[in-house]
């Protein structure tokens, strides 16, 4: 189903609607309290951008430095082309170590490559330990946002997949009380857990060494309890150096929740006494990204989601709407290059209002590259003939200023007159759950031409 | 070509010229006040701070703070006396009954008040996540302003697993209603020296 299909549906409780919009509103206006604080906000921005660019200039010798220093450190390199290989080797890791259960934490990549049906089919059993990903993994869900994976969800619907799953009492909506109930039960799982996946926010090419940051402290304790730690990764996630870290954790957690840090930042430079640390490090069309200049700025993600929560479309159409493990400008920017055809509609999912830019803490130029994205899916002819058509003519009558000029007149002359089911028809798309602006007597031309004259 | 040379390959055929490590200079923040800064950050990260007179008196105000009889303490910190034999652990499952956690840090940050920890052969990394209590002594002296000082002063050769703790364990994901105490530790302490 196409963005706008699913926005529909998303938009037919109102109630419900204005509620999603306010809750990611809010954390908007906590990244901005948060980044307000800081007057070097804007050079931080400006050093992330740049450091991220030479890298992906660079990438392939840091990766291979990266690779070098990770094995000095005792870790085991593996290398995914993409995520079928990547599934493969997490799967033979976890047979090999003959693994029944993992505890997982938040891994997009993980998502990316639908690691958890697969293990399931191979006999092990998968649980997710963030919060927000186990009670949309209990739902059967995907997650909605890639950081806030359950904000689409109300405390109601938690309660209630928390009393069929874990059998808290019916009917108890309190945040504290579901969140203890989460704990209580995945403490068990913590215990009896043979290894741990945890995703990768930085790797480091300088030392070998990977962070990733919770506020959970749940990758931290999923890790040190098992003997096996797998880390998945992109590739795009290398800084060069580890003092590069001072730029991007200050960015991340504000840009992403408006938090000064997250609660635990873990920088792993050796496996624990008798323990094995894995890495695998995942291409899936990355590298393929590299050779489009118009996109290759999505590479500097670094995932905070802060796009997402300023996104008037985002706000208003809800993570599922894009049937992509990552949503918003981002996710929106992303998703054409593995399938095209499928996910077409979501470059147009945007006002172009540029906010997404301006929160990006890479600045990553999203509005750009939804456009960019909109030609090339017009060229490939992606787009459907009725669209095209009025682009077409659009586009042909705006070459021709006489034409133009007499059109307008027309419209303002006709449209007026004309009744309702004229003007709100199949056709007209855009009129679909709006009003049009009533037309002014004269153009701004006009206006302006008897302005001069008096 | 194996998985990794065929990677490395594309990216090569695919890269722009290859460019210098940009030059960063950035003029991170700095306070007057830096460890009233670190307080109420620290505060803000839903974490405790507690002005401590002198090392001596941590025993007592750890006492104070949790004064039943019966808690299991481990402390990676010589003054302060565990109940439970660190050597004697096998794996850090046999921990999940610990009450108590007391460590020391290496240092502290004003600017987000995250404390960095890097014990010396430190046993049972779980110790830090799966007590339900983290009490962390630190010296004011090792306060720094900002990330960039924190940086500076970290040397990577020795850190094996190394870690900045801001508060305590929490999360947000039920209605972005902020909760203390996810998995991990349900209060974070400073005992700022």
């Amino acid at each position: 189903m196409s963005h706008p299909a699913k926005a529909e549906h998303f938009l037919k409780d109102q109630t419900y609607a204005k509620w999603h919009d306010k809750a990611l509103w809010f954390v908007r206006q906590k990244r901005d309290k948060a980044t307000s604080k800081l007057p070097e906000w804007e050079s931080l921005r400006d050093a992330a951008a740049k450091i991220k660019e030479h890298t992906i200039n660079n990438l392939a010798n840091y990766l291979e430095e990266f690779e070098k220093n990770a094995h000095e450190n005792g870790f085991h390199v593996h290398w995914a082309k993409d995520a079928e290989e990547h599934n493969h080797i997490v799967n033979d890791l976890l047979q090999k170590h003959k693994v029944k259960k993992i505890v997982k934490s938040k891994s997009m990549l993980t998502e990316e490559c639908h690691l958890n049906p697969y293990l399931e089919k191979n006999g092990i059993e998968v649980i997710d330990t963030d919060l927000g990903e186990r009670i949309v993994q209990l739902r059967k869900e995907p997650p909605s946002h890639i950081v806030l994976p359950a904000i689409h969800l109300r405390r109601e619907q938690v309660s209630e997949t928390f009393h069929e799953k874990l059998g808290t009492e019916k009917g108890r909506c309190e945040p504290e009380y579901l969140t203890e109930a989460a704990r209580q039960a995945l403490r068990k799982d913590f215990l009896s857990a043979d290894a741990a996946i945890t995703g990768v926010n930085f790797a480091l090419a300088e030392t070998g060494g990977f962070v990733v940051c919770t506020n959970e402290g749940n990758a931290d304790l999923g890790a040190s309890l098992p003997k096996l730690h797998i880390a998945c990764m992109g590739l795009e996630k290398i800084l060069p150096k580890a003092k590069d870290l001072s730029v991007f954790l200050r960015l991340l957690a504000r840009s992403a929740t408006g938090q000064a840090i997250t609660s635990y930042s873990s920088h792993f430079h050796k496996a624990q006494d008798g323990g094995e640390i894995h890495i695998v490090i995942v291409d899936n069309g990355r590298s393929q990204i590299i050779q489009q200049p118009e996109f290759l700025n999505s590479l500097k993600c670094i995932r905070c989601g802060a796009c997402m929560n300023t996104c008037p479309i985002y706000r208003r159409s809800g993570g599922h709407s894009y049937n992509n493990v990552v949503p918003g400008p981002i996710g929106s920017v992303l998703a054409p290059h593995s399938d095209p055809q499928k996910h077409k509609s979501l470059p147009f999912a945007s006002t172009l209002c540029g906010s997404c830019t301006d929160v990006c803490p890479v600045k990553i130029d999203l509005h750009n590259q939804l456009l960019a994205w909109r030609s090339k899916l017009t060229k490939q002819g992606h787009i459907s003939i009725l669209k095209k058509t009025i682009l077409n003519a659009t586009a042909w009558v705006f070459q021709k200023p006489s034409l133009y000029n007499a059109l307008g007149k027309l419209a303002r002359t006709i449209v007026p007159r004309l009744p309702r089911f004229m003007i709100y028809h199949s056709l007209n798309v855009w009129g679909k759950q709006r009003e049009i602006p009533v037309f002014p007597k004269e153009s701004f031309k006009e206006m302006l031409k008897k302005r001069e004259r008096k | 070509m194996s998985s990794r040379d065929s990677i490395l390959k594309n990216i090569r055929k695919n890269n722009k010229s290859e460019t210098a490590y940009p030059e960063i200079k950035i003029d991170g923040i700095s306070y007057d006040n830096i460890v009233d800064v670190f307080s109420e950050n620290l505060e803000l990260a839903g974490g405790k701070s507690i002005h401590v007179t002198s090392e001596q008196n941590c025993t007592n105000i750890i006492a104070d703070l949790f004064p039943a009889e019966n808690i299991t303490l481990l402390s990676f910190e010589e003054s302060i006396k565990s109940n439970i034999d660190i050597n004697k652990i096998q794996t850090g499952h046999a921990l999940k009954d610990l009450d108590l956690t007391v460590i020391r840090a290496e240092l502290g940050v004003a600017e987000n008040g995250a404390i960095w920890l890097n014990p010396e052969q430190f046993k049972h990394r779980a110790s830090l996540f799966i007590c339900q209590h983290l009490i962390i002594i630190l010296d004011k002296k090792k306060l720094v302003n900002n990330m960039h000082e924190a940086y500076e002063k970290i040397d990577f050769d020795k850190v094996e697993y190394g870690l900045f703790i801001s508060g305590p364990s929490k999360t947000a994901d039920i209605e972005q209603a902020l909760v203390i105490g996810a998995h991990g530790p349900r209060s974070c302490s400073v005992l700022l020296v």
